[in-house]
């Protein structure tokens, strides 16, 4: 019947794309799974967990399965612009892994009238996937080959016969099959994972949309009010004025006076000899204006220009990542040569968190005698160094040399190639690296966030990672509930009644992190900014969510249906990394962070404590219903809708 | 009524939350290709310039619309569209210099910016001000206080040094 099949929010449409076949399906959305997994990071996790063979090993293999899923606000509300870039197996963890970026293509595939796209097989020869309202095509992208990101962009929006197109695409790093490589709108990346490369390896260049339909909303006057009420509350959040004006750049100053920076690869918290204001020196040099992703009134990224001299570059999106990263956790600031880096990392398609934490390992060993110029092909990647770091970043993206093709497949398997040509234990050289299930960590420091965050990055579901869970638990630092941004009152009151304002304390953390955890899984399904959220102490949160999806769709779900929704997606997700074969011993943060107090600074000593961190895990876990591996367990899945896994565990002997 | 929509587009993000809710207030849907406002990007540039109908004082489109549809709210100032006359042949989009009349795809007739009866909502939701609802008078003053900034800090310079 047409009434009960109609649906709003959702475009009704999910794209298939057949690689190998060159064919392309309109499936049509099933209505209970939609309602069930809501969409972007929830459709992409369930069907990849439904149609992947786990027995294939090779994330490069045509059997892997990539999905490009907008969340189903995109193209519906404010503050939703994010699109979630999932694959069933990650080049970097060699497990299920996941992408996010902040978009305009979200929009306008939503307008063009789909839903997701997922890709399967693998195209003879280099591809793009053109859409258009109803008409979708593969075409020839030879011409492509080799291409720069902000290239390609450029020349499929003149191929379209339109500037508004939107395009996706990987640039030589995915091409060529680098482990960090990832795909980008423009300078808006999708870090993590290295999804890049599987889109390289399915000889997938690019995906360009434009759509004319929009979106019907089934209670429009109802958004109308719940835009004018949000967007005031977003506004008026004690941390709008930071990210609205210096973008999460911002963090430096502040994670700076906290003594909370990490630098030298996580040695210690002060560059020597450096100025102290980067935040400031950045958008005072260089920052032309804030740039914004669709519907988006925080505008985080600086558009930057670098005028003269040797870096002289432009571009826009300069992060915390890529200042920290380049920056600090290098043991340098030059914020000229940074943004050039920048500018360079997303025209080759890389992801700025992984290469330069491999970069800034290798200085590490480099400190320590460990590697030398023998193993780099002469260069020399030391502390500070910018000229030949950027040599190294095209090396990598085009895997010249050894150092470059040995490096370009993840900082792990380098590490085994150096140790093996240095003679010693790879044991020795694992150590130093800051990683979780073989993801290098971003953002913050496992032992200065709080220990709910800890336990964030270690359960993550895709690897170490500051967005899956808790940011920060700093954020639960309030006095009375009602200070707690974006968190039910009453849920805020449960936090501080159990303790949890204490960053430190253990007990009854994973409360909080399970409840962020489906909170993070939500708002990748309905590509809502996480910027926008509690996760980082701003106002949308799960009871503002439920009022955009309610509007737009015409369902009434209160905020508990859209956790339950949350925490279906999460366990999906974690059944699917057991049955590849993860366990308790994966859900760690690094070595470092329980054997390596902070040396200086206002948080001297700070580290985890590994019997209370393997209680809280503990707690975790049966908090959550799983098994003290980490694997859900039957009556878990059963009440969540998941018989289908429970059985499919079940039959795989995932017990 | 003497306000105008002025628009500054160096603090333009090109966020498009106008497009959004100027769309969802009169169409009751989200749509860009319904709004009556869009802005133009170049992105790789960081360009964003907000287009809009300017209400003309000596308007092309009222002038060579065949049916004499658009009339003047004296209110507002907004020129509007009565839609019972209007035929669709979209002589007023060819005629204005800013492409601002939006052919709706349904209907085939043609809608422009009335201003939300005097509560523009797309200057409402503009956070980083790049749209501001003033007098014209007011918006000329704050152009010039902008671009007398520059040399505002060269007379600070030159009074501290002491010089003639």
């Amino acid at each position: 019947m047409k009434e009960e099949t109609s649906m709003y929010g959702w475009a009704g449409t999910i794209l298939k794309v057949y690689l190998s076949e060159g064919k392309i399906v309109k499936d049509p959305l099933n209505p209970e799974f939609a309602k069930a997994f809501l969409g972007g990071r929830g459709f992409n996790s369930k069907i990849i967990y439904d149609e992947f063979d786990p027995s294939v090993t090779d994330p490069f293999s045509p059997e892997n399965i990539a999905a490009i899923g907008p969340g189903s606000l995109c193209g519906n509300t404010l503050s939703a612009s994010r699109i979630c870039v999932s694959v069933a197996r990650s080049p970097i963890t060699g497990v299920f892994g996941d992408a996010n970026l902040g978009s305009y293509f979200g929009g306008e595939l939503r307008w063009a009238g789909y839903d997701s796209i997922v890709f399967y097989g693998k195209s003879k020869d280099l591809v793009y996937l053109r859409i258009e309202d109803d008409r979708v095509e593969l075409r020839d992208a030879r011409h492509l080959k080799g291409k720069m990101v902000s290239e390609t962009d450029a020349i499929l929006k003149e191929e379209m016969n339109d500037p508004d197109a939107r395009v996706i695409a990987i640039g030589p790093g995915g091409e060529n099959r680098v482990a960090g490589a990832i795909p980008l709108e423009l300078h808006r990346a999708a870090g993590a994972c290295g999804t890049g490369g599987v889109l390289g390896s399915k000889n997938l260049k690019a995906v360009v949309v434009r759509g004319s339909k929009g979106s019907k909303i089934a209670r429009p006057n109802e958004l109308k009010e719940a835009f004018k009420r949000v967007h005031k509350k977003l506004l008026s959040g004690p941390h709008y004025p930071m990210f609205s004006q210096y973008g999460s750049a911002g963090l430096l100053d502040l994670f700076n006076e906290g003594g909370m920076l990490p630098t030298y690869n996580w040695q210690d918290r002060e560059v020597k000899g450096v100025e102290k204001t980067y935040s400031t020196a950045l958008k005072e040099q260089y920052g032309k204006k804030m740039v914004a992703c669709l519907g988006c009134a925080v505008h985080c990224e600086h558009y930057y220009e670098v005028k003269e001299g040797p870096y002289a570059t432009h571009g826009a999106g300069a992060e915390y990542e890529v200042t920290c990263g380049f920056g600090p956790r290098a043991g340098g600031v030059k914020l000229d040569a940074i943004l050039y880096i920048n500018t360079l990392m997303n025209d080759l398609g890389l992801d700025i968190v992984q290469v330069s934490n491999w970069l800034n390992t290798i200085r590490h060993w480099w400190q320590d005698g460990l590697i030398d110029e023998n193993d780099t092909d002469g260069l020399i990647i030391t502390w500070g160094d910018y000229d030949h770091t950027i040599e190294a970043l095209k090396r990598i993206a085009h895997r010249k040399g050894e150092f470059g093709d040995k490096l370009a497949d993840n900082i792990m398997s380098f590490a085994h190639h150096v140790a093996k040509k240095k003679g010693k234990p790879v044991e020795e050289y694992i150590r130093y690296i800051i990683q979780i299930k073989g993801m290098t960590q971003s953002s913050g420091d496992n032992r200065l966030m709080g220990v709910g965050a800890a336990l964030s990055h270690g359960t993550s579901t895709r690897g170490s990672d500051h967005l899956r869970g808790v940011n920060t638990d700093l954020w639960l630092e309030q006095e009375k509930p009602e200070d707690v941004w974006g968190i039910p009152t009453e849920v805020a009151k449960h936090f501080l009644d159990l303790g949890l304002s204490d960053p430190n304390q253990y007990e009854g953390k994973e409360e909080y992190v399970a409840f962020m955890e489906d909170f993070c899984a939500v708002a990748d399904a309905l590509g809502i900014c996480k910027r926008h959220t509690p996760w980082e102490g701003m106002a949308i949160g799960f009871e503002e969510m439920a009022e955009y999806f309610n509007a737009v769709t015409g369902l009434n779900y209160s905020w508990q249906d859209l956790r339950e929704c949350g925490t279906r997606i999460y366990t999906t997700e974690k059944a699917m990394q057991a049955r590849f074969g993860l366990r308790r011993k994966n859900d760690y943060p690094p070595i470092r962070c329980f054997e390596e107090p902070v040396p200086t600074g206002p948080s001297k000593g700070a580290i985890l404590d590994r019997e209370k961190y393997d209680k809280m895990l503990t707690s975790y876990y049966e908090h959550r219903g799983w098994s003290d591996e980490g694997i859900p367990k039957d009556e878990t899945l059963k009440d969540l809708g998941l018989q289908d896994i429970a059985d499919d565990l079940k039959k795989r002997k995932v017990v | 009524m003497d306000k105008v929509i002025v628009v500054d587009p160096d603090r333009c993000t090109g966020c498009k939350v106008c497009e959004l809710i100027c769309s969802l207030h009169h169409e009751d849907e989200i749509n860009p290709m319904k709004s009556r406002i869009n802005i133009m990007s170049w992105e790789v540039e960081g360009i964003d310039i907000p287009m809009i109908c300017q209400q003309c004082e000596d308007a092309p489109c009222q002038t060579v619309c065949p049916t004499r549809a658009i009339y003047l709210n004296e209110e507002t100032g907004a020129l509007l569209i009565d839609d019972a006359k209007c035929i669709g042949c979209r002589m007023c989009l060819s005629a204005c210099p800013f492409g601002a009349p939006s052919v709706l795809p349904d209907t085939k007739k043609v809608v422009k910016c009335d201003l939300c009866s005097g509560e523009p909502q797309c200057v409402e939701f503009c956070e980083p001000r790049a749209l501001q609802y003033m007098s014209a008078a007011k918006g000329k003053i704050q152009k010039q206080r902008k671009a007398s900034q520059k040399l505002g800090e060269i007379v600070r310079i030159m009074s501290s040094a002491n010089m003639p």
